[in-house]
């Protein structure tokens, strides 16, 4: 194929990547109350004085980096006149949505790298003349060598369904993948070092070790990725990149360290807490304690049939995908030491895993002598891929919470734009979207019979079919909005309690 | 779009790319919103809306239903204990203990503020302590209640070594805007709670 030919590819295959996440921000609820309660909502509070406070912010296990980055854009963009918190987290997800195109970038960068190292009949020293057919400078007009390998990759990580669900998630595991996944794939470049001069290879050795501290530092528990990426740079005897990226990854710790310093009082301590609670004593045991083999489980739930091809996939090109797949399984083994599991911690995997199949299936799709033998790999190989998509996108529905109901955000938000709002009671106040997506300075509250009497609360969300519901009629409510399973209740004017004292 | 910034000194021209303006413009929006997040103290304030309209005669001008302005230094505001500024002027005679202020707990300076929609003749200000509701030993001793007028602050009333579960305070103010309540917290680790605050004139 040609060099136009595959950019015309590419190009297409970034378009995909970008609607079906377009899809995924109009359609995809909730994965986890954090996504608010730990990111978005601290922010909000700190410029609108109302929030949600969780116990992790009470107690300093928080840092504020990522919460005070989401705040600068709402600084921002309520300079620009959008106050309504809805709004404003919508723009913020589907900030997150763009900027998780980068994993296509990086599927696409790491299939063509690990792709062209497993070319058949490549030699070992890596120039461009040795590799196999099609494997000439990326400068000419045909294709990189690779591309195969390439085009899988960013494709994979453009629609594997799971993934893109992912993508419009305000979490810090979010965050910190698209920098760990980005890291390692750099790291390949730098391990492949012909035709670079030292100062470009100290200058990306450099974003390396940036972008590893600010991964780790984002989720400790994504240790493996910059643990494998130093070995493989060792390991391929570039020292002084190895040296540089260390280095430069002390620069998001001491960042992070700073900001404890500015909003806990010491350095480092919202790491210190947070290593402590979760990982030495094992705090988060308290939300649900699962088997070791959990995070299989979930991998076998989530992927029944495709499972094995990716494994087979990235069997194939073990050889040079090992630190991609080292660090997929040192995340899962690191993760199946902890007792409280949940699917979000091991997303990162997925990414891992789809770009070092994808090197494994490129190396495959690249010609071969017999011709027939070449389209009958490619046909399988293709088929394979095809059946691990379908699956996935049959599989992917669903999360831990399942509470978590959109149509209790869109009650909600809906209430938080009545003229007539004072206060809101619900039935299951984790499963809301606090006061960001209320957007009012009234009392929100988790529903209580006797709070029916405080003439604050105007209006209540609760489920269709619930004793609340009842007991809100009774005291003089009635339906003003449903959707699906949750109703919202107003107060009858007329109703509302007064209760006048002497002096 | 290119623009190019010839350097005598260098083979080739440094080039600006459209995409390293773009990249500089958000940062730059980015650290404006930084500074402006820095900066905000994240006080709390919600106006009410009027639903009654006041009477002529001697009446508590802090009530939900007249429209007042709370604004306050913090909340305690968990999930399942939210108690929030609004609580204050409820008018509940028997509160449930969530439907009360409670300032947070690294705030250290508590205090709260109620204006109103119209100047009126403050008398009397009566504060619902948490004694009133919960144990004596919660009820805040020092506090100072300030009477806020077009000019600034006008009278006010110092407060020590409080006891009463219900306080009342003589407080005379003509053309009265709003009150304003400092507390000093009973100890350095305790907050301050309060379940109602009523302003008594015309």
């Amino acid at each position: 194929m040609s060099k136009r030919g595959v950019n015309i590819a590419l190009a297409s295959i970034f378009l995909i990547g970008l609607v079906l996440r377009l899809l995924a921000l109009r359609f995809e609820p909730a994965h986890h109350p954090d996504e608010y309660f730990q990111y978005l909502e601290p922010a909000w509070g700190r410029l609108t004085g109302v929030s949600i406070e969780t116990w992790e912010w009470r107690s300093g296990v928080r840092s504020w980096v990522l919460p005070g980055y989401h705040g600068a854009w709402m600084a921002v963009l309520m300079r620009l006149g959008v106050h309504d918190g809805s709004t404003i987290g919508k723009i913020l997800q589907a900030h997150w949505a763009l900027l998780s195109m980068s994993l296509v970038w990086a599927g696409w960068r790491g299939g063509v790298l690990l792709a062209r190292r497993l070319a058949p009949g490549r030699v070992e020293d890596g120039t461009a003349a040795s590799l196999g057919e099609g494997a000439k400078d990326e400068t000419d007009r045909t294709a990189p060598a690779g591309w195969q390998g390439g085009l899988v990759g960013a494709f994979l990580c453009a629609t594997f369904p799971l993934q893109v669900r992912f993508s419009v998630h305000t979490l810090s595991e979010h965050v910190s993948i698209l920098c760990l996944v980005c890291a390692l794939v750099l790291t390949a470049e730098l391990v492949r070092t012909s035709g670079r001069t030292g100062r470009e290879q100290r200058k990306r050795a450099a974003l390396v070790g940036l972008l590893l501290g600010l991964g780790i530092c984002l989720r400790i528990q994504h240790a493996s990725v910059p643990l494998v990426a130093v070995l493989w740079l060792l390991v391929a005897r570039r020292f002084m990149p190895a040296l540089v990226a260390c280095a430069a990854s002390v620069l998001p710790m001491l960042l992070f360290g700073l900001v404890d310093r500015l909003t806990w009082g010491s350095f480092f301590a919202s790491f210190i807490a947070y290593v402590k609670f979760n990982l030495v004593e094992e705090g988060a045991s308290i939300f649900g304690i699962q088997p070791w083999k959990w995070y299989w489980m979930e991998f076998h739930h989530r992927l029944p049939i495709g499972l094995p091809i990716l494994g087979l996939l990235c069997l194939l090109g073990i050889r040079r995908n090992w630190p991609f797949v080292a660090s997929a399984l040192g995340l899962v083994a690191l993760l199946s030491t902890q007792a409280h599991k949940e699917e979000r911690f091991v997303m990162l995997f997925w990414p891992l895993v789809l770009i070092a199949a994808a090197a494994g299936a490129g190396g495959w799709l690249m010609p071969r002598r017999h011709r027939l033998r070449t389209w009958f790999v490619r046909s399988v190989i293709l088929a394979a891929l095809g059946i691990v998509l379908v699956d996935g996108a049959r599989h992917c529905q669903g999360n831990d919470f399942t509470d978590l109901d959109s149509a209790r955000y869109e009650g909600q938000i809906w209430a938080g734009t009545q003229d007539d709002m004072t206060g809101l009671l619900f039935d299951l106040s984790l499963y809301t979207g606090g006061y960001m997506w209320f957007s009012r300075s009234f009392p929100q509250l988790e529903f209580q019979t006797n709070l029916l009497g405080n003439p604050l609360f105007s209006h209540v969300l609760v489920l269709r079919n619930s004793r609340a519901k009842r007991e809100a009629e009774a005291a003089g409510f009635t339906v003003v909005f449903s959707k699906d399973e949750m109703v919202v209740l107003r107060r009858n004017t007329r109703t509302r309690p007064t209760e006048p004292r002497d002096p | 779009m290119v623009l190019e910034d010839v350097q005598p000194h260098e083979r080739r021209p440094r080039r600006i790319k459209v995409w390293m303006l773009g990249l500089a413009v958000l940062g730059g929006l980015w650290l404006f919103g930084l500074v402006s997040f820095v900066a905000a103290d994240g006080h709390f304030e919600v106006v009410l809306p009027r639903t009654r309209t006041p009477p002529p005669e001697f009446h508590n001008f802090s009530q939900w239903d007249l429209g007042p302005t709370i604004r306050a230094s913090s909340f305690h505001a968990d999930f399942g204990y939210h108690h929030h500024p609004a609580f204050l002027v409820d008018g509940r005679a028997t509160p449930d203990i969530v439907e009360k202020w409670m300032s947070a707990e690294p705030d250290r300076h508590p205090w709260i503020e109620i204006t109103w929609r119209e100047k009126h003749h403050l008398e009397r200000v009566v504060i619902r302590h948490a004694g009133s509701v919960e144990s004596g030993a919660m009820t805040v001793h020092d506090y100072t209640v300030r009477c806020l007028t077009d000019d600034g602050q006008g009278p006010s009333v110092q407060v020590l070594s409080n006891e009463a579960a219900v306080a009342s305070h003589d407080l005379h103010c003509a053309q009265a805007r709003g009150i304003r309540i400092e507390f000093v917290p009973n100890d350095s680790k305790d907050v301050v709670r309060v379940y109602e605050v009523e302003t008594w004139g015309r």
